[in-house]
């Protein structure tokens, strides 16, 4: 016995460099605490950005004295802080307490964690789409999990981590680590995403595609002709997505910001895909919150008609965000 | 818990060092550990199926003591014909609901009553099809008198649940893992050490060939319409080997794993792609499986001592039964019987014997013993179309995909696979008389431990996302 445990000791010496590796370099800077994580991937690595959301969040909380919220998705970078900012008081702090793949249970999960923590909510713009609607469950993705202080999952989440970890990344990640070199068999590593995130209010901003867009002007649409893809013009709907399920939770979110006296606005997003948020799921949001704070944006209309609103198929641009915060503070809808 | 996760290698060295050096000379409290192991492991996955397991223990418990006590043979064929349809129906609940309403609403529609029947949302348990095959082959041996009943409860339940046989078998008689876990057990270098490199090995063939070869597989089959023949030959050649490695590579495993805990297993794949006949593949794929479907089906319904019609009945019942038993589905069915019409030929021809001259040390074979092989593993891998396709219609269309020119052009899916598959099949090629090929205790231990760090760096490579175990829904 005591043969067989030394002999698997001594093989198991590289598992245990691999396994070391990850708490010494924390690839995915979850471990320890670190300054300037306003950038979506660090020696090549994505970066969970709902916890460094959170991070930054908690660690700043104090400091800047948020009072302002933007919750949603990674297309919340089509709403500028500077233009919402002009239909709040000028003291009003603004927090993008946003994720990657964002969905109603984080949403709520967010919203109550600054309920919980004492914190302020006196403006919110709840950014919404079918897919946010959908999902009510976390995400079993390690880069889509919550921070653990909102869930109070300590162990699943760093779990999660080194299990991501393990495998044919770690590979990727010593290799790109050592020589600073991206090679084509990197799958995990990210050289291309270029998304940089404001350090006070951790607003989104997508440096890369503005760069494309500015090199490449007008030939940017016509070199994404497989991306930008042709829509029929009819009006198509989702089937319905607010469920039981759902319902909870949109109870929660209005529940708490009844409490916190909260002057929000609930947008649909106009995506490219122009499909609209079934009449069903519309009627129940304004069931819940007033129809004065809903904002259906989605389907066939003149933000998604225009191809050069969007970065891509799925996110559109700040002149679209812009307008839409006009269109709504302006009640001219 | 699956066995290609972190977790479960978490969770394995832990019950490993428990049960050898905390508990290694208590026998009552080794099996009172694999017990609560076990219920672990299960209920980790879903803990309300965990009671389907204990009441299907304590009934098949308390019936085969009964069994044993009772001497009036009427009462006693009652009470085993009960236990059979106990033992059954969360099975048929379970797994054949949804096509037995099918099945009923495609008979009305074929006398001309079209209605409407929904199916309905069946979670199926983990591993219902290999435990449930496991006690009912108990309690036939119980009823047949080929076994005694077993009196001792906590030996029973660990029978049923071993945890690393639960999930997708092997499927072992009490015979022979009962005894085994009624027995006291001592810590074996050599048996552990073999674990570990089975274990290793199964590993191998699930991560790096089976789930490298099922993303262009997956590809092949999900758009076979639109591809061209030379794809389609690539996706049936690539899910052949597909399905071998992750089943074969998950029973590895669950050997291994039972190794490191004492009990030695029965092999389960004894390269099964190197047959020369569909009879001696039968023999050498599933092994646990093709045995209870012979011992409990087919020689119940007579075997081959009787005429060749009655035989030929005799194998395709059997087969259509083993094909249901995979998946309740048409494609199943007619999977099933096209491995039981292979048989037909050899039938007349009385070759079916356990002849095995493949297994004998030389390198090269004669061209027709390669021919036979070829023409054996062309008959599997056809079969496999309809255990793959997702109904006839798909079956039958994505054979229509071989009736084109096209199959000689360049495929447009990856070929890279076929690397995989030569390397395979030479790797196992030189193994084929061991039990599993990192049997090579004679090599010096540098090139083994080269050859052991060589695919542990694969399967390390290979891993990341873990896909779960094609057998895993049967």
């Amino acid at each position: 016995m005591k043969k067989f445990i030394l002999k698997l000791l001594l093989f198991s010496i590289p598992i245990y460099l691999v396994i070391g590796s990850f708490f010494v370099f924390d690839p995915f800077k979850i471990l320890y605490s670190y300054n300037n994580l306003n950038q979506s991937a660090i020696d090549g690595v994505p970066l969970n950005n709902d916890f460094l959301g959170t991070e930054v969040y908690i660690n700043q909380v104090k400091q800047y004295q948020y009072d302002s919220f933007v919750f949603g998705n990674s297309r919340s970078m089509g709403f500028r802080s500077k233009d919402w900012q002009k239909y709040l008081k000028s003291t009003a702090s603004i927090y993008y307490f946003v994720a990657s793949s964002e969905n109603l249970f984080g949403i709520s999960k967010k919203i109550n964690f600054i309920n919980n923590t004492n914190g302020v909510i006196k403006n919110a713009l709840v950014l919404l789409d079918y897919n946010t609607l959908y999902q009510t469950k976390e995400s079993n993705k390690f880069h889509n999990k919550k921070h653990p202080a909102i869930t109070k999952k300590w162990l699943p989440f760093y779990f999660s981590a080194l299990d991501d970890y393990l495998g044919r990344f770690t590979i990727e990640y010593i290799d790109f680590k050592l020589f600073n070199t991206y090679r084509p068999y990197m799958k995990n590593i990210d050289n291309k995403t270029d998304v940089s995130f404001d350090p006070q209010t951790n607003e989104w901003t997508p440096s890369g595609f503005n760069k494309q867009i500015e090199s490449e002007g007008q030939l940017y649409y016509k070199n994404r002709s497989n991306i930008f893809y042709e829509r029929n013009n009819l009006q198509s709907f989702h089937p319905p997505v607010i469920e039981q399920k759902q319902l909870l939770l949109l109870k929660e979110i209005k529940a708490i910001f009844n409490s916190q006296k909260t002057n929000y606005k609930i947008i649909i997003m106009p995506l490219y895909d122009q499909i609209k948020l079934n009449d069903k799921d519309i009627k129940k949001l304004n069931n819940i919150f007033g129809e004065s704070n809903i904002y259906d944006f989605s389907g066939i209309n003149e933000y998604t008609k225009d191809m050069t609103n969007y970065y891509e198929d799925s996110h559109f641009k700040n002149n679209v965000g812009h307008n839409i915060l006009n269109t709504i503070y302006n009640n001219q809808i | 818990m699956l066995f290609n996760s972190l977790e479960f290698a978490i969770f394995l060295p832990i019950v490993f060092i428990i049960y050898w050096l905390v508990l290694g000379k208590r026998h009552y409290l080794q099996n009172i550990f694999l017990l609560l192991s076990s219920y672990i492991f299960y209920g980790l996955w879903n803990w309300y199926f965990l009671i389907l397991i204990i009441f299907n223990s304590l009934i098949n418990f308390i019936v085969g003591i009964k069994l044993e006590k009772i001497d009036n043979p009427l009462l006693r064929k009652g009470l085993f014909f009960l236990a059979i349809i106990i033992n059954l129906t969360p099975l048929i609940l379970f797994k054949y609901t949804n096509f037995l309403i099918e099945s009923f609403s495609d008979l009305l529609s074929l006398v001309g009553f079209n209605v409407h029947i929904t199916t309905l949302y069946i979670l199926l348990p983990l591993g219902i099809s290999f435990y449930t095959f496991k006690t009912l082959s108990y309690i036939i041996d119980v009823y047949t008198q080929k076994i005694k009943a077993s009196t001792n409860i906590l030996s029973f339940f660990v029978y049923v649940s071993f945890f690393p046989q639960l999930i997708a078998g092997p499927i072992e008689r009490a015979s022979s893992l009962l005894t085994q876990i009624n027995k006291e057990r001592k810590f074996n270098y050599n048996l552990t050490v073999d674990g570990m490199r089975q274990i290793l090995w199964g590993l191998f063939q699930k991560i790096v060939i089976a789930d490298t070869l099922a993303k262009t597989a997956n590809i092949v089959f999900t758009n076979h319409t639109n591809m061209i023949g030379s794809d389609h030959i690539i996706g049936i050649l690539y899910f052949t080997f597909q399905i071998y490695c992750d089943f074969a590579g998950y029973s590895n495993i669950s050997i291994g794993v039972s190794k490191l805990l004492g009990f030695p297993s029965i092999q389960n794949f004894n390269y099964p792609y190197f047959s020369k006949n569909i009879a001696e593949f039968w023999n050498k794929w599933h092994i646990s499986l093709s045995h209870w479907f012979r011992d409990y089906i087919f020689i119940p319904l007579g075997g081959n001592r009787c005429k060749n019609l009655k035989y030929i009945r005799n194998i395709i019942v059997t087969f259509a039964l083993s094909g249901l038993w995979h998946g309740s589905g048409y494609t199943y069915l007619v999977w099933g019987i096209l491995n039981g019409i292979y048989y037909i030929p050899l039938i007349f021809h009385k070759i079916i014997k356990k002849e095995n001259n493949i297994t004998n040390n030389s390198t090269i074979i004669s061209i027709k013993k390669f021919l036979q092989i070829i023409s054996t593993f062309v008959m599997i891998s056809f079969a496999w179309i309809f255990f793959r396709a997702e109904s006839i219609t798909d079956a039958l269309l994505y054979i229509q995909g071989f009736w084109t020119t096209s199959i000689f052009e360049k495929p447009t899916v990856s070929t890279i696979g076929i690397i995989f598959i030569i390397v395979f099949v030479v790797i196992e090629w030189n193994g084929r008389h061991k039990e599993h090929p990192l049997q090579m205790e004679k090599l010096p231990a540098i090139v083994r431990y080269g050859i052991y760090y060589a695919l542990l760096a694969l399967i390390f490579f290979y891993s990341g996302t873990e896909s779960s175990f094609i057998y895993f829904k049967f």
